[in-house]
């Protein structure tokens, strides 16, 4: 029998639970956990999806919700401010980039939230730190899983094999998703889906070559490929059978977007996606590079949104948008601006409750020249792993943190 | 292990890959000769004199320009071809530690210019590596310092060369950052060309350029300008003075903090991850008392235990090269291609093979002179991925399903002896790229012979290749081939 969790698995285990009778322990637990939050009137359900879209480099918060009447802002960034004629504005004081349209759209619709000035105690200004942090969810020390790897690994200990339950764009896998059992395939391209498998000989052979034994380096290739093969298999029937409705553009956000949409209208299965966007360290030539990207970016979840609408899916989908750190205030010497702390975060989907969390960033009490956090990131997860996604936050986390108003 | 599997493991790990011309010749040098040969590299001819401007293109407008891709192809088809595989292994090296992206440099000449700079400090003093590397044009371009300047500064080199290069995370404050950037600002680069000259001579300035580089010259040159110098007291890491970049790379490169991490990554990249902190601390020590030069923790690695140990031998995850260019260099590619660059008229044609290995390289995750960020790759056991698995894979496809060539290419690979079975044309593709898999997993490729017409296939030279692609997919995929 097949451990998949799926909907119809779901179905029938609160079925059961309805009626009273025995059903394996691990069924029981998640499907009552699950059910009470539903009774709670949650969004909580089992085919809830979640996509996560790393903006890798840090990304300049400030660029992108403009603190537009705060004087401190244009005196700090004399080539790089946004003229206040510009600015997309959302309140009396902060406002989108000009490039943001599609950002504009989804917050007029109340599908938008934007959570201000997300950070983490004592920031790290190093890249590389701060987004193991942020994948580790982990500021305290370094850590070997990542926060969906755990959430992933929890899963498998309730009985799910489900070989496509999360996938990667990309061709190495994020740290997010380091997990001590769960496997999590990922794929350069789609494309690549339909490569390894058709032919039953030849896919025998590669199953049969991984064979078993060779320690825990060895069994790591094993686990990739046999990902990769158990996802194909999955996937390779069902992956050309959505033609899309709607034109995304040809940058790496635009492509990266068609395909999560091309995946979750042909994997019934699959619950949590990941993609990573690059670019954003704009030390110098910041406004060539970053208006392009921020373009680029809020097109491609536009249109993203329009296509789960065709697909009658906007209300099953949340994209989570994250950065390792935002970037210093005061712009450099190169048009630019260098590496900083607190940054925006953004919650974009059908149930979610758009608006502005969080205070105007204050531009006035700054940390060694950087935004001050005010909400820490593990809160925007946790909203999202216990109300979205079912899990228990504060066992991925080791400890309970506050939610954030999202949903 | 044998003499000869101790020269094979040297050569997996100095060298490119274990072919069985190298397996011949350095067998008969002995353990200590191979070792001296690999090392002192500087007295063995390297057999490559390809200068990579013949490789340059007419453009648009009529004027020869070296494109990117056929910088990246060329250095590959000097490790393809190289007798001094360490020096290319140890420029790979510093290109990974010293990591500049053309994706922002976007200057062919200037990223060779770059390479070079690290082949010519590849196993000299770290510390004058330090300083070169730090006033490199594609270096001073990719972190932004010919814009850091007095009054102004820009901190992305000052950060990076702490953080990645040096002392690594923790080992400096952010005043350290702020005061070390004042100390770099006029850092600059100008193109290594006589402007005046040119319009004597009625040629564009890259023009001239690209002849200075035919002869060997640097395309650009390091360019200090005063005016644009801070010239005040810094305080950095416990000293203060008026310091220039000069003093900041002398800090840097002389903490022990930073002999700790550069001889760690070494061994990571000669060993295995991860080793034991009384190995680092050893090393560290060899490694400032000879004045942090590379070759006298070379020689130390090599005489550890620790070397030649279960742990080590066969355990190391290849790279990208290490999986796909040892495989060309096993299969005999590089001289195929230096063989083709002397008859050809075409000098793209050459590249043939080279570029065919970049793209496969490229899709297992190392895309050469493209490093994902300045951190440069991610070593070891985050080369494997479901994404990367699916291109080791397909590099059997790459090799014997496309090209012309490749019946000729698989029966040179399967030999001169006939194979009068399944097993030992599988035995016979096993050697020549110095696989070893426990018994139990041939029956995987003996079928996989089959399917594609076995032993009188593998003879054939219309199907030898089939044969060989048949096999070599499933080696490529089985755990076993990923280490070396």
């Amino acid at each position: 029998m097949s451990k998949d969790l799926t909907r119809r698995d779901f179905l029938k285990s609160s079925a059961i639970i309805a009626i009273g009778a025995a059903a394996p322990p691990w069924l029981a637990s998640i499907a009552k956990a699950d059910m009470l939050k539903l009774s709670k009137g949650g969004v909580l359900d089992p085919d809830n999806i979640l996509v996560v879209c790393q903006l890798s480099g840090g990304n300049d918060g400030l660029n992108t919700v403009i603190p537009y009447s705060d004087s401190v802002y244009y005196a700090s960034r004399p080539s790089l401010a946004v003229p206040e004629a510009q600015v997309l504005k959302l309140n009396e004081s902060v406002g989108l980039h000009p490039n943001l349209g599609g950002f504009e759209k989804l917050f007029k619709a109340g599908r938008l939230a934007i959570v201000q000035n997300v950070g983490y105690p004592n920031p790290n200004r190093s890249h590389f730190r701060s987004m193991e942090i942020w994948q580790t969810a982990n500021p305290d020390m370094p850590e070997q899983y990542g926060w969906l790897g755990k959430y992933l690994d929890d899963q498998v200990k309730i009985g799910s094999t489900n070989p496509v339950l999360a996938l990667e764009l990309g061709r190495t896998k994020s740290a997010a998703f380091h997990s001590k059992v769960a496997s999590v395939p990922c794929f350069a391209s789609l494309a690549d889906i339909k490569s390894l498998v058709g032919d039953e000989d030849a896919e025998w052979f590669l199953r049969e070559i991984q064979g078993m034994g060779g320690g825990a380096d060895q069994a790591a290739v094993r686990q990739a490929t046999t990902a990769a093969l158990d996802a194909m298999a999955e996937l390779n029937l069902s992956i050309d059978k959505h033609q899309s409705k709607v034109t995304y553009a040809n940058d790496a956000f635009g492509q990266g977007f068609r395909q999560i949409a091309q995946l979750i209208a042909t994997s019934l299965k699959t619950r949590v996606l990941y993609f990573s966007g690059g670019g954003f360290d704009t030390h110098s030539r910041q406004a060539t590079d970053h208006p392009r990207l921020l373009k680029g970016l809020g097109d491609a979840l536009s249109t993203f949104m329009d296509e789960m609408a065709l697909l009658g899916k906007s209300e099953k989908v949340t994209v989570m948008v994250f950065s390792e750190f935002g970037r210093r205030v005061r712009e450099n010497g190169s048009q630019g601006t260098d590496h900083g702390a607190a940054a925006p975060m953004f919650v974009v989907g059908g149930k979610v409750k758009g608006g502005l969390i969080g205070e105007t960033p204050d531009l006035q009490n700054l940390d060694r020249g950087d935004l001050k956090w005010k909400t820490d990131f593990r809160e925007v997860y946790a909203t999202l792993l216990d109300d979205w996604m079912g899990a228990e936050s504060a066992k991925i986390f080791g400890k309970k943190f506050e939610h954030v108003k999202v949903f | 292990m044998t003499k000869e599997e101790r020269i094979a493991h040297l050569l997996r790990r100095l060298g490119l890959g274990a072919s069985f011309a190298e397996m011949e010749f350095y067998t008969k040098l002995g353990e200590d000769g191979t070792i001296e040969r690999l090392i002192e590299y500087d007295n063995v001819p390297e057999g490559f004199d390809v200068s990579p401007a013949i490789f340059a293109q007419e453009n648009q407008a009529g004027v020869e320009v070296l494109r990117i891709p056929n910088v990246v192809a060329w250095w590959t088809l000097r490790m393809l071809s190289t007798q001094r595989p360490l020096q290319e292994k140890l420029t790979l090296f510093w290109h990974d530690h010293f990591a500049v992206s053309a994706s922002k440099v976007n200057q062919p000449l200037m990223m060779l210019d770059y390479l070079n700079t690290l082949r010519a400090g590849a196993s000299g003093k770290f510390r004058s590596l330090l300083l070169s590397v730090s006033r490199d044009p594609a270096m001073i371009r990719w972190l932004d310092n010919e814009t850091n300047v007095r009054g102004k500064p820009n901190e992305n080199f000052a950060r990076e060369v702490m953080e990645l290069f040096t002392l690594g995370i923790g080992n400096y404050s952010e005043t350290d950052v702020q005061e070390a950037a004042r100390a770099f600002t006029g850092w600059a680069f100008a193109p290594n060309v006589d402007k005046r000259a040119a319009a004597r001579l009625g040629k564009r300035p890259q023009e001239l350029i690209l002849e200075g580089v035919k002869q060997g010259k640097s395309a650009y040159t390091f360019q200090f300008r005063p005016r644009q110098h801070d010239p005040g007291v810094k305080k950095i890491l416990e000293n203060e003075g008026p310091f220039g970049g000069e003093d900041v790379c002398d800090f840097l490169a002389v903490h022990p903090k930073t002999a700790q991490n550069i001889v760690k990554k070494l061994w990571e990249w000669f060993c295995y991850m991860d080793p034991d902190p009384k190995v680092v601390e050893k090393l560290s020590k060899v490694f400032l008392d000879n004045g942090t030069a590379v070759k006298p923790v070379l020689y130390a690695i090599l005489k550890s235990d620790e070397f030649w140990s279960e742990k080590c031998v066969r355990r190391q995850v290849k790279s990208p090269v290490d999986f796909t260019l040892t495989v060309f260099r096993q299969l005999g590619l590089g001289p195929i291609s230096l063989a083709a660059l002397q008859n050809a008229t075409n000098e793209r044609a050459a590249l043939a093979s080279a570029r065919g290995a970049d793209l496969m390289m490229e899709k297992q995750g190392m895309k050469l002179l493209f490093p994902p960020d300045v951190d440069g790759w991610h070593w070891g056991s985050a080369w494997v991925s479901s994404a990367t698995m699916v291109e080791r894979i397909k590099v059997a496809d790459g090799l014997f399903k496309g090209p012309a060539n490749r019946h000729t290419l698989a029966l040179g690979a399967i030999g001169t002896k006939p194979a009068a079975t399944s097993r030992q044309v599988v035995d016979a593709l096993l050697a020549v790229v110095d696989a070893k898999l426990p018994e139990e997993k041939y029956s995987a490729l003996v079928a996989a012979c089959e399917s594609a017409g076995g032993a009188a296939a593998a003879r054939s030279p219309r199907q030898a290749g089939d044969v060989a692609n048949a096999v070599y997919r499933v080696l490529f995929a089985s755990p076993e081939f990923q280490f070396c």
